[in-house]
């Protein structure tokens, strides 16, 4: 038997932790620890159960999901942020990302890719819903800076797996569609996060995204 | 500096003006001939260089020259009045007498001779004096006329101040220019609150006694005892007040007093009118102000609880529809409808992330719904702004993007969002059919664009201005400038300690 995953989920509606953890319960390697109802609960109930991933709300009473993301992958790093909300905006994608979230889906994710997704952050990737993903690269696009550089300082090889990486897909996919070892991918993309002074693969598409190095066709 | 024993330093000026516009005069010199012509031709017969006959000389022909200085005498006293009389006469019995002591000291006809130039004299003094009250009063009612003129240019010049400060700025620079003072004040105080209301100096410092300390030292008791300065009392409606003029040579103008109580009375009224019409204001922007954010909260409140509510129960039942794709679409249809309904009201965005989050969603969602092309730009460092004015700048964006799409028809609309360091300036320009953009806000009313005079009364809540340039074929810009720091809502009541 593999780890078990560690989940805590952080909602003001009972409606959707309780349907989530139902869910969830079907699923032997994901265990829901503990479920919190307000943004204040929720950091407390990191801090002491330390889950792998914590599911959380955007709009919650006391702290939002924002300001939770923010502390939490301060305090916390080990535990992976999987945003669940109904909101499809992208500039909430845009400002969780930035504060730090693995992932972001809105609440009406199928079962399966909900825990793929758990799974997924779980492991170290970052996961979009699928018609967010879309939105968030046409705001990204629509809103180019007037500085933006033309030229990324990357190698070829380095926007060859930095747009594979837009695509959603993983270290072993991008090996496996460039024909490279999933080793190398990840020393390319350390490469790619020393350039660019990101932290994480989806800070570096969306720079890549910002300044123009990646457009939106290719991603499709 | 007291004025009472300095000399009069104009007086030398004075004098000297009058002499330099005398010889400056054809009567003047016209005079001057007379006289000295007369007193040739008087020489000239007491002399004998004229041969007259004998007849002639025992009829006295040669006292008629003194009978003739009574025309110079009498112009004189008609063009100058008691001045020009006087002076006139005796200088022509300067020149009468000459000829007396001359000629005629060996007989007694210098006695007559004498009589006569106390004759010319007298006359001369007789016809000053009536014509001389008469140009008096005349000088006094043409100085009344030109008051009068001033008082009235005061008028409309005050009213085309835009606000009471203003007003009385102006009016305190033409009165000191008028009377020729070195300062001058006005001062309103509410009769209630015994608050001033408005306190303008014409000078900053100013020269009228206790204007520079607190309110309270400036009195009619201090300014009676102070040398040099003139006050009057004012009142209008609720308010009383004073007017005073200070000067360091002395307060010559006798008619100085009138014209102040006349010029300080209107300007009172005037004053109180303004205030009356700010209160107005105040009372009337209060209003759509509260009303503005009842109505948001109004909004904000609908769209969270569609969120709270309908939106989770639904997209828990999306869930759970996974394995039925008709249900699915459909349940997700209603979804996607019910949070453009709540978003519509008044995007979540706004309030969880700022303005540039919502307008990025805003432009988005406006390029996908319709064929033109909008672009959101970003200038400077986004950061919050208070509530109320992140709100101002959303709704006026919406707004503006909402008229030209409606109105304009334009292929490109770009909305332009500046932080600068003390505002923060929004833009949206489309390249549209453009209007004729009227010079006052309030004409928009008049033709019945509201929405328009809406966007103007939503950037004055909170502080800031908006303009509209626009004309047919040039397509519109609106620009909104919003302060970044905290808004007081009594911005409009409390004015600033010296406008220019």
């Amino acid at each position: 038997m593999e780890d078990l995953i560690r989940v805590v989920i952080a909602d003001d509606h009972a409606l959707v932790r309780e349907g989530t953890a139902q869910l969830l319960a079907k699923y032997d390697d994901i265990e829901v620890v503990a479920s919190a109802e307000d943004g204040v609960s929720a950091m407390e109930t990191i801090a002491r159960f330390e889950p792998d991933v914590a599911l959380v709300d955007i709009a919650m009473p006391g702290l939002t999901g924002i300001e939770v993301t923010k502390r939490a992958t301060a305090t916390h790093p080990s535990t992976a942020i999987l945003i669940l909300t109904v909101h499809d905006e992208a500039g909430y994608v845009r400002a969780l990302l930035e504060a730090g979230a693995a992932g972001y889906l809105l609440k009406d994710v199928g079962e399966l890719d909900l825990v793929a997704a758990i799974r997924a952050v779980n492991a170290g990737e970052s996961v979009l819903h699928p018609s967010v993903t879309r939105t968030l690269f046409e705001s990204l696009a629509a809103g180019r800076p007037e500085d933006a550089q033309p030229q990324p300082p990357l190698t070829e090889r380095e926007l060859e797996v930095l747009k594979q990486a837009a695509r959603g897909l993983s270290n072993r996919e991008i090996a496996a569609t460039l024909e490279l070892s999933p080793r190398t991918v990840q020393t390319h993309l350390g490469h790619i996060f020393e350039k660019l002074s990101v932290a994480s693969r989806t800070q570096a598409v969306i720079l890549g995204l910002k300044q123009g190095w990646l457009a939106l066709e290719e991603l499709e | 500096m007291t004025p009472l024993t300095d000399p009069d330093p104009t007086r030398a000026v004075r004098v000297r003006a009058v002499v330099a516009r005398r010889i400056s005069e054809p009567a003047f010199w016209a005079i001057q001939a007379m006289v000295i012509g007369i007193s040739v031709l008087h020489i000239a017969l007491e002399a004998d260089w004229i041969p007259l006959g004998e007849a002639a000389s025992e009829a006295g022909i040669h006292h008629l020259p003194v009978v003739l200085y009574l025309v110079p005498v009498a112009y004189g006293s008609l063009s100058y009045g008691l001045e020009g009389g006087v002076l006139t006469s005796l200088w022509a019995g300067l020149l009468a007498s000459f000829n007396v002591f001359l000629f005629n000291l060996e007989d007694y006809s210098w006695v007559v001779d004498l009589g006569f130039v106390v004759l010319v004299v007298g006359v001369g003094i007789i016809t000053a004096l009536p014509v001389e009250r008469e140009r008096r009063q005349r000088h006094r009612a043409e100085a009344a006329v030109r008051r009068l003129e001033a008082l009235n240019e005061l008028a409309e010049e005050s009213l085309k101040a835009r606000d009471p400060v203003e007003a009385v700025r102006t009016v305190l620079d033409r009165l000191s220019a008028i009377l020729g003072v070195d300062d001058s004040a006005f001062v309103l105080w509410d009769r209630e609150s015994e608050e001033p209301a408005v306190k303008v100096s014409q000078n900053q410092p100013s020269r009228i006694p206790g204007f520079n300390e607190d309110s309270a030292v400036l009195s009619p008791e201090t300014l009676d005892t102070t040398p040099g300065v003139d006050y009057t009392r004012v009142e209008a409606g609720g308010y009383r007040g004073l007017i005073a003029i200070a000067s360091r040579t002395g307060l010559a103008d006798p008619e100085a007093s009138s014209f102040l109580a006349a010029v300080g009375n209107q300007l009172a009224t005037r004053v109180e009118i303004a205030l009356l019409i700010e209160q107005e204001q105040t009372a009337w922007s209060t209003y759509v102000r509260l009303v503005t954010e009842a109505q948001e909260e109004e909004r904000r409140r609908l769209a969270r609880e569609l969120h709270d509510g309908p939106a989770q129960h639904l997209a828990m039942l999306v869930r759970t529809l996974q394995g039925q794709p008709d249900l699915h679409g459909a349940a997700t249809t209603i979804l996607t409808e019910l949070r453009r309904v709540a978003r519509d009201q008044r995007p979540t965005l706004l309030d969880d992330l700022g303005v540039a989050p919502a307008l990025d969603w805003l432009v988005t969602e406006g390029s996908k719904r319709s064929d033109l092309t909008m672009d959101l730009r970003v200038e400077g460092e986004p950061t919050r702004l208070s509530p109320e004015s992140e709100v101002v700048l959303y709704r006026i964006a919406q707004e503006a993007m909402r008229n030209a799409e409606v109105h304009a028809h334009p292929t490109h609309i770009l909305v332009t969002l500046r932080f600068l360091p003390g505002d923060v300036e929004l833009t949206v320009s489309d390249d549209g059919s453009g209007f004729e953009a009227p010079n006052q806000p309030g004409e928009y009313v008049a033709a019945g664009r509201l929405g328009i005079m809406g966007m103007y009364e939503r950037a004055q809540l909170v502080g800031g201005s908006l303009a509209i340039t626009s004309a047919p074929g040039t397509g519109t810009v609106v620009v909104v400038t919003v302060p970044r720091g905290p808004v007081s809502h009594r911005a409009a009541i409390d004015r600033p300690p010296t406008t220019s």
